[in-house]
Parts: C-alpha cells; structure tokens; sequence
C-alpha cells in the first residue's frame, strides 16, 4: 500500500517560492505497473523523490505500507529504502568503476545478504546479461548498462520500483526491449513499479495511469 | 568574438566555483609570495650588512698604494660613477701609553668614513662627519674596549702611536664596518688621517693597508665597474672589492642559508605548480561533456583552445591580483614582526620581479601544463566527449616544455644547477616511480578482485575501497603523483632544515673567551710554563705561517675574474677559491673538532724525500677541485712547497678553536718564519680581565682579543639564521599543505555522484566514510612513503654536494610530517564530507 496524504511540495527559486504539488490525495493498494505521465515540470520527478524519500514533503505525509516515511530519519530512510525501494533512473547511474555483477551484486552486500553474487548473477541472467557479468559500464552498451540498472533495482526484490523515464536515453527499438524486460521482470516477480513517462503508448502498457496536472495527482485510467 | 563570449558566459554562470578556484590559487600563490619575499629581504639584508662591512658600494685596497698613474685612470674612470669617496689606511704598530706598550690595529679614517655603516663611539654617540673633522684636526684617538682595558685608559689619556700622542676621545661600542670582519690580529683604535705623515709609521717597507671607497650612483652596476677596475690594475696585490666579496668573509655560513633559501625557493615554486596544475587539469577533465557539446553545435577547434585558454589567463590574472591584494595587506604586519630579527633591514615589499613571478608562475606553468591535456581533448571524437570520456592516452613528451621550463625556474631560484637538477630529478624519479611501477601493482590488484564479492577482503567498505583505486588508475595515479612530490618536497625541507641547524650549532665544545695573537716562537714554551703555572686554560698554540696557491697538480692557479651577467653558484665559488691567499699549519694530527672523512692520516713526520702530506679541509677541497692523491704547490716566502693532499677533513667551525684549511703534516713548516695562535677557553668575564692583565704584564708584544663578545654575537646570528630556517621551512610546509588539501578537496568534490549513488543503494553515511577515508588513507600512505623516501634520498644528495656531507636524519620530522598530512587527508575528507554529503543526492535525481 502506498499512500499521500495531503501531500504539498514547494521549492525557493531565488526568492520565489515556486509550488510543484498541491494537497496530493493518492492510494495505491493493489500491486503491478503504475505509470505517472505529465508534461515536463509538471512535478513527476519531484512525486518520485518523495516517494523513495529523497526529499521530504513541506507539508503531508507519506505511507509505505504502514512506515510513514516522511517522519524516518536520515539513517532509518536509508534502511528502508534499501530494502523496501528499487530506483532506475534514465542515465543509468551505474557505479564505472564496478563490474556488472559488482554493480547488481552491491546492494545486497549493503544489506548483508550472504550468497549475494549467485543471487546477481540470476537476476543478470533474468535480464539476458549472464555473458556480460564482468564487463564494466564503459565497456556495455547504452542498453545493456539500462538493464544492469534494471537488474540492480529488482535484486534486492524490493516493494516498489521506482523508474524515473527509463527509455528516455535509449533508441526506441533498445528502449523498447528494456521496457520489455522491466514490466516481464515486474510480473515475474509479482512487485510494484512506479513508472514516471512522457511516452502515452508506454503508459498504456502499465495496469495504471496517473496524470499529475496543475499541481495534483488525476487517475486516468 | 566567440572564445571571449563563452569565457564571459562561464565566469558569470560559475561564479562561485571560479571564486573557490582563485581563491585556492591565491592561497598557494600567497604562500610562495611570502616565500619568495622573506627569501629576498633575507639575501637584501645580508647584502647591506655586506655593504655595512664594506662601508662602501665598492673597495680598492691592498698593501701598497696605487701607483700615481693607476690612480689617474682609476679617478677618471670613477669620476663620472660615483657619489662619494674615502680613503682608509691601516696598518699595525705598537702602542705606547705611560706604563704599557701593546700591539695595535690603527685605522687613519677621513672625514666622510665609513660611507655606509655607522661607528658608535660612548663619547659621541653614532659619529658623524663633525666628529672625524675634529679627529684630523686634534690629535684624538678612539679606542677598541680591549685597548681600553689593557691600556687601562680613560677619557682624556694618552696613547702615543709612532711619533704622535694622542688623547683618548672615547671607546668604540659599534662598528659595523668591522663587526663581522672575521678577527684582527690586534685591537683596533681610529685616528685622523691627517696625522698619518706625522706619526711617521708609513716609510718605506711597512706593511700598511690603503683603501679607496667609492659610493656609486648605480650600486648594481658594482660587479662590472670591478671587472673593469681590475683591467685598469692588473696588479694581484692590489684587490677590488664589492659587497658580494666583503661577505665572503662570512660566506660559508652566508653559503648555506643561500642555498637553503634557494632550495626553499625551489620547493615553493614547485608545490604551488603542483597545485595550480591539479586544479586547472581537474578543471578539464569535469568540462568533457562540455566540450563535446561545443564541438557538437560547430564550434572550432582553435575556438576552444581559445576559450579555455582565456579562463586560464583570466584565473590567472585574478589570482594573481587577489595575491598582491593580500600580500601588501599582510606584509605590514610581516615587516613589523621580522624587524626585531633584521633590525630595520627588511625593506622590500612586493616588487615587479615578485609580480613577474608570480604572474609567470601562474599563467607559463599552467598553460604549459595544462597544454598535453588540451591537445589530447581536441583530438577526442565529439561522442566520446559527450559521454564524458577521453580516448588515447597523453604523451609524456608534451610535457617536456612545462618540464623544462619549470627546471629552468628551479635553477634560477637555486642559483645552481646541481641543486636545480637534482631536485627536478628527484621529482622525475618519482615521477617514473609512479607511473610504472604502481601501475603494474594495481593491474595486478585488479585482476584479483575480479569475481570476487564486493565485501572481500575484509569487509564491504575496504573491498569497495581498493576496487577504487584499482580501476581508478587515472585519478589514483594523478593524486599519488601530486601527494608524493608534495611529499618529496617537504621531506627534503625538513631533513635539510635539521642537517644546517646541527651544522649551524652543534658544537658543545666550550667556547674561547680569548684569543692570542701574535706569539713569537720563542714565547711558545715560556708562554705555555706561565699559563700552566697561574692555570689559566690555554690550548696548544697553533702555528701559522702566510703562502700562497702556486700551483695544482703542476699547472699554475690563474686569477679568474667574475663574468657579467648572470653566474651559478658554484662558478662564484670556483672562482673565489682559486683566487685566494692562504695560511697554513701544521700539526701530527686532527684536533677535537676535526673528523677525517677521506684518506689517510698522516704518516708521521716528513723524512725529507719525497712529496710533503697535507691535509685539506673537505669543502675548501672540494671548491679548489682537488682530490686525495692531488698535489698542490705553495709559495711560503719565496719558497716553493710542493705536496700530496692525503687526506679530507671534517670540521665543525662553530667550535670557533683555531682551524685551518690547510694542514702540512710534521717535518715540513717548521723552519719557516711563523707567528703563533692560541686560544683560552672560555672563563668568567673577571677572570677573562684578570688574564689579560697578567699575559699583558709577561708577554708584552702578544695580541690579545677579547672574542666572548664577538662569539656571542656571531652565535646570535646564527640562532637568527636558524629562526629564518625554521620559520622558511614552515612557511613551505604550510603551503604544501594547503596544496594537499586542495588536491584532497577537488578529488572529494569530485566523488559526489558516487557517494549519492551509495545512498542510494542502502549505504549508511558512515559506510560511505569509510570508503573515502580508506580509499584516500591508502592513497596517501603510498604517496608518503614514496615521498618520504625520496625526501630523504634528495636531503641526502644535496647535503652531501652542499652542507659539507652533514647529514642528520630527522626521525621526529618524518614522524610528525608523515601524521600531519595523514590528520590533514582524514580531516579534509571528515569536514567536505560532512558538507556535502547531505547535499547530493537529490542533485542526483534532478540529473
């Protein structure tokens, strides 16, 4: 269960106070693939970071099942997040100087998972990568560093994915595939993703979708 | 145009990090300024006090006068280049008051002496052109205190000197022109020149000194109007001086500060140039994307070069505006406090050749150094510059301008070539030492982890650690590289500062309060039975005897003069040894404050057949150009000596017991017409005037100076020359620190990505410390020891070629050195961290 109560978030622009959302109403309660559309600045980046607790509301709360994470503090934050929260982001953001398996095998090191690097190397082969373990990022296509990415976010199998346009740096055919792989990946292991998109036909893949307009969160369909 | 534009459009959208940037720049420049002005007050200082001895911009002296045609051509070549003449004669003669007769130095002064310095005398005051007139016009006398005492006169005595009395006007209490002379074989008193004739102690055969001084309108031109003088009177007997020579009086202890500031110098300019071009290549390095972008939309190539190269000149500038801005507002302050050691001579401010410096050090260094990387960035594809990389490696030989421009920097600065070159080699070493040989271990380091968890070895934050610096051999290697010569520098710094401070004050030996002069032969034993019979601590006599340097290895020694223009040290050294007069002694063997270093002892007592021994003194050896198994040939009046130098020797000066540089083994020197030098250890100042008196009464023609004094004044410049070490040494170190930390800070500024990405993924803040703090911890270790060890190896070279082989290691410093750039790396790394780490992250995902 996912769920904004009352949720505002307002940012200082040199002396301006600019409001990205406005009294945010929004429950989740069924798992699968959730997609957030809107124009760009309309807030969906922002609706992201609060949700994986990156940044904290200016007024409101926010439940994750029954954590409400906007009151964890920095330490607890990160716990949660890394055992509760996958985050893909549209640059990829893979460690260059790790390996594939290094970067996929990382955050289950952090939560102290014993048999870590069979257990990355499963969700590399789940991602069609077994071949490509020990390549680093510099040495992987533009895909196929989206798919390690894709890989380290599900390998802690946490509740909630969050992707932040995760085709948006990829050509339509690769970013085609990686969404393939994502929304497979997701049914398989029955988890929820939040996916954050300009594209229409992509959010229609997705079980819902949401519009963020004039500051508010609007479902679509 | 567009360069220009772009420029103007970076500086305005990054105004803080350029800020940040100057401001880092300005601090190094601001410590090298410091450097670099306290260098050049301290050489200006003792370049017045050389004049002070002089008492003049330039010096025509010798035992006879000019001839009257020499003096014609040297006044009408002096004529139109000087402000102020005088003339000095001295010379020694016995002194006769009612009841004493004693040896005397007498220096017959005119009006206008000294032209520079000052002589303080308890009647009058600083005495001036007034005070002298009255000197030549009665027939006055001012006395050295010893005079005073051994004569035991007052105000208003008599002194009779050749066929004059004179009446005592008053005590000497200051003399600068003499103060750091070097000892006279008499105590001194001042007369009129005018009474010269009349004292009648100028005749034919006396030995007396004249010398001519001449204030010139240009003092920098002394060294060529010299060379020319010495043309005009080709005469050896008779020497032109400038302050550069009078100082060589002091010039072995002047020798090694010189080199030290030199070496300093060095330092300073090549830690502000490892600073300065970390930061402008790191500064290229965050700008790929940048440029890819540019080239992307149709920008020239010549157009970026152009563009960067105005931010450099442009950061330059401003740095090094902000520079002078601080340097003259701190300088004041500076001034005020050194003055209480250079008693008012610390004059110089910022001058065009510290603004030449510092704007050549910041701009020639940086685009040398800074133009490998351009020339590899513009040949970079524009995808790979859009995705931040760089392909190709950089070429070692595009650094050769920057290197050897910097080389030539550094012998400037040192004044030599050796010290120039051995510390550019020295880097280079290190340089070499860095980019094969730790390459090769991270590759293999690397291969190691390869499969392996990332929690191995020892746990997640070391394993995460040493895949850093394993696959991060760019910026591992560029920060090894920059730690380690920072390192190396200090080292050497610090090592050497210990070496010349031993050097410097070492000595425990008691210090002579008196010095015997003067003791005939035959007043040897006599001399030596009544010291031991009223116990009074006399040490063996020494002989001395005159000669001079004929020749080496069988060629004659030849009269070099000093070239125009710029010259190394070790020309000016070569030069000045090869020209000199000398005094030898003999002896069985060393004394307490003498080490052999090379050779052998001697044999024993010449047998007569074959080549005399002799023994040098290291350094004078090593600046003659002579080896053991060289021979040399004196002239001892008249008398050719000729002879094989056996062995080196060691020796601490500071013991002040009477040392020479030339040492004849028993057997050779001992028919040869000589005088005696002995020295009384030191005593309390009643019984120093108790002895006097009584060798007085006994031993009437001995000389005996009261050295105490002079001792405690040389040791006190010493101490000041070992404050100005210290604090030179400090102020170095400070600024190698602050371009450690600025290395430190930029590589940390650099990780922010990352550490945002290990949030991310579940990593508690401290986790994310440890992996910086191990990261940078291993980092710095291997800079340190390379440092380290490479300091001391430099230390060890240089003291070796320049302190006399004194080299003392400096454990404490290493110790302290080694665990203050450790602190400085943890705490840099704690308080950026602290700073930024909050920051990051939604940086991150606004990306």
């Amino acid at each position: 269960m996912i769920e904004f109560k009352s949720v505002s978030k307002t940012y200082l622009q040199g002396i301006k106070e600019v409001e990205v959302l406005k009294e945010l109403n929004f429950r989740l309660d069924k798992k699968g693939l959730v997609a957030i559309v809107g124009k760009s600045g309309s807030g969906k980046s922002t609706l992201l970071s609060l949700l994986a607790g990156l940044d904290n509301p200016t007024h409101g709360e926010i439940h994750i099942d029954d954590v409400c994470v906007s009151d964890l503090n920095e330490s607890e934050l990160t716990k949660f997040r890394a055992s509760n929260i996958g985050i893909i982001f549209q640059h990829f953001h893979l460690i260059e100087n790790f390996t594939a398996l290094e970067n996929v095998m990382l955050p289950l090191e952090v939560t102290g998972v014993k048999d870590a690097m069979e257990k990355a190397k499963n969700v590399l082969a789940t991602v069609g990568l077994e071949d490509r373990i020990h390549h680093f990022p510099n040495q992987l296509s533009g895909g196929e560093k989206q798919r390690v990415a894709i890989a380290r976010a599900y390998v802690t199998n946490p509740k909630i994915i969050l992707a932040d346009e995760p085709s948006g740096n990829l050509d339509p055919e690769t970013g085609e595939k990686v969404m393939q792989t994502l929304f497979e990946t997701a049914r398989e292991l029955n988890q929820t993703v939040i996916l954050v998109t300009h594209d229409d036909e992509l959010a229609r893949k997705c079980d819902s979708i949401y519009e963020i307009k004039d500051h508010r969160l609007n479902h679509v369909c | 145009m567009l360069a220009l534009k772009l420029a103007q459009r970076e500086f305005k959208n990054n105004f803080r990090y350029w800020f940040f940037f100057s401001l880092n720049l300005t601090i190094g420049l601001v410590g090298f300024t410091f450097i670099f002005l306290f260098r050049g007050n301290v050489t200006q200082s003792l370049a017045m006090r050389s004049t002070q001895l002089l008492s003049s911009d330039i010096a025509i002296s010798g035992r006879r006068d000019v001839s009257g045609e020499e003096e014609k051509k040297v006044m009408e070549f002096m004529q139109p280049l000087h402000t102020e003449y005088s003339r000095l004669v001295s010379l020694y003669s016995m002194g006769k008051s009612d009841s004493k007769t004693r040896l005397l130095f007498v220096k017959f002064i005119q009006d206008n002496y000294p032209l520079i310095g000052e002589i303080k005398v308890s009647s009058h005051g600083t005495v001036n052109s007034k005070h002298i007139k009255e000197l030549n016009r009665n027939p006055l006398v001012w006395i050295s205190p010893e005079v005073e005492h051994q004569f035991k006169l007052s105000r208003g005595d008599r002194l009779k000197i050749g066929s004059i009395e004179f009446k005592v006007d008053g005590v000497i209490k200051e003399d600068t022109t003499s103060a750091m002379r070097g000892f006279q074989l008499a105590p001194k008193v001042y007369v009129g020149q005018s009474f010269l004739e009349q004292t009648e102690l100028v005749s034919y055969g006396t030995v007396a000194w004249r010398t001519r001084f001449f204030n010139l309108k240009d003092p920098s031109q002394a060294e060529s109007i010299k060379t020319q003088l010495n043309n005009i009177i080709t005469d050896k007997a008779i020497k032109v001086r400038t302050p550069e020579n009078a100082s060589e009086q002091l010039s072995r202890v002047i020798g090694y500060l010189s080199d030290f500031l030199g070496l300093i110098g060095v330092v300073a300019l090549l830690m502000s140039a490892v600073g300065i071009s970390y930061l402008y290549q790191s500064y290229i390095f965050e700008r790929l994307k940048q440029v890819g972008i540019l080239k992307s939309i149709g920008v020239s190539r010549s157009q970026i070069l152009l563009n960067f190269l105005i931010i450099i000149v442009c950061v330059g500038i401003l740095s090094t505006l902000m520079t002078l801005g601080m340097a003259n507002f701190a300088l004041p302050f500076a001034t005020d406090y050194l003055k209480e050691f250079f008693k008012g001579d610390f004059l110089q401010g910022v001058t065009w050749e510290v603004v030449g410096a510092i704007f050549g050090l910041s701009l020639i260094v940086n685009i040398l150094t800074c133009f490998p990387v351009l020339s590899l960035l513009l040949k970079q594809k524009t995808t790979t510059l859009l995705n931040g990389e760089l392909e190709g490696s950089l070429s070692p030989w595009l650094y050769l301008p920057g290197a050897f421009f910097l080389w030539a920097m550094s012998i400037w600065q040192a004044h030599s070539i050796i010290i120039g070159s051995v510390f550019f080699l020295a880097l280079f070493v290190v340089f070499l030492i860095v980019m094969t040989i730790l390459p090769m271990g991270l590759n293999r380091l690397n291969k190691k982890l390869l499969g392996v968890p990332v929690s191995r070895p020892v746990s997640l934050p070391f394993g995460y650690s040493l895949r850093l610096i394993a696959r991060n051999k760019f910026t591992t290697l560029l920060m090894v590289l920059s730690l380690s010569i920072g390192v190396t520098l200090i080292s050497v710094i610090g090592q050497l500062d210990k070496s010349l401070k031993t050097e410097l004050t070492s000595s425990k030996e008691p210090k002579p309060s008196l010095f015997l002069f003067d003791i005939q032969e035959e007043q040897v034993a006599d001399l030596k039975a009544f010291t031991k019979q009223n116990q009074i601590p006399l040490r063996e006599p020494t002989p001395m005897i005159r000669a001079r340097l004929l020749k080496k290895n069988g060629e004659i020694v030849k009269r070099e003069e000093k070239k125009e223009g710029f010259s190394t040290r070790e020309e000016d050294q070569s030069r000045r040894f090869n020209n000199r007069g000398v005094n030898l002694s003999y002896a069985p063997g060393l004394n307490a404050s003498e080490k052999l270093v090379e050779g052998r002892d001697f044999s024993g007592t010449y047998s007569g057949e074959g080549l005399a021994e002799v023994s040098l003194e290291k350094r004078y050896a090593k600046r003659l150009g002579v080896e053991v198994g060289d021979t040399l040939t004196y002239e001892v009046l008249g008398v050719e000596v000729q002879a094989k130098v056996v062995n080196l020797r060691q020796v601490n000066w500071t013991s002040f017991l009477p040392n020479f540089f030339i040492v004849f083994q028993p057997g050779v020197l001992e028919n040869a017409p000589k005088t005696f030098l002995a020295v009384v250890r030191q005593i309390s100042f009643e019984t120093q005037l108790k002895i006097q008196d009584l060798l007085v009464e006994n031993f009437s023609n001995i000389s005996i100076i009261n050295v105490s004094e002079v001792i405690e004044k040389i040791l006190a410049m010493f101490k000041v020359m070992a404050w100005a070490i210290g604090v030179m040494s400090l102020c170095c170190i400070v600024v190698g620190l602050f371009v450690l930390y600025s290395i430190l800070q930029s590589q940390l500024l650099k990780k922010q990505k990352e550490m945002a990405l290990q949030k991310l993924m579940g990593f508690e803040a401290n986790d994310i410390l440890k992996i910086t703090l191990f990261e940078f911890s291993f980092l710095s270790f291997v800079a340190q020891f390379i440092g380290s060890v490479m300091g001391i190896i430099v230390a060890y070279i240089v003291s070796f070629l320049f302190l006399d082989g004194v080299f003392v290691f400096n454990g404490e410093f290493l110790i302290g050195v080694n665990i203050a750039l450790y602190l400085l790396t943890v705490m840099t790394i704690f308080f950026t961290f602290k700073l930024r780490y909050s920051q990051n992250v939604n940086q991150l995902l606004s990306d």
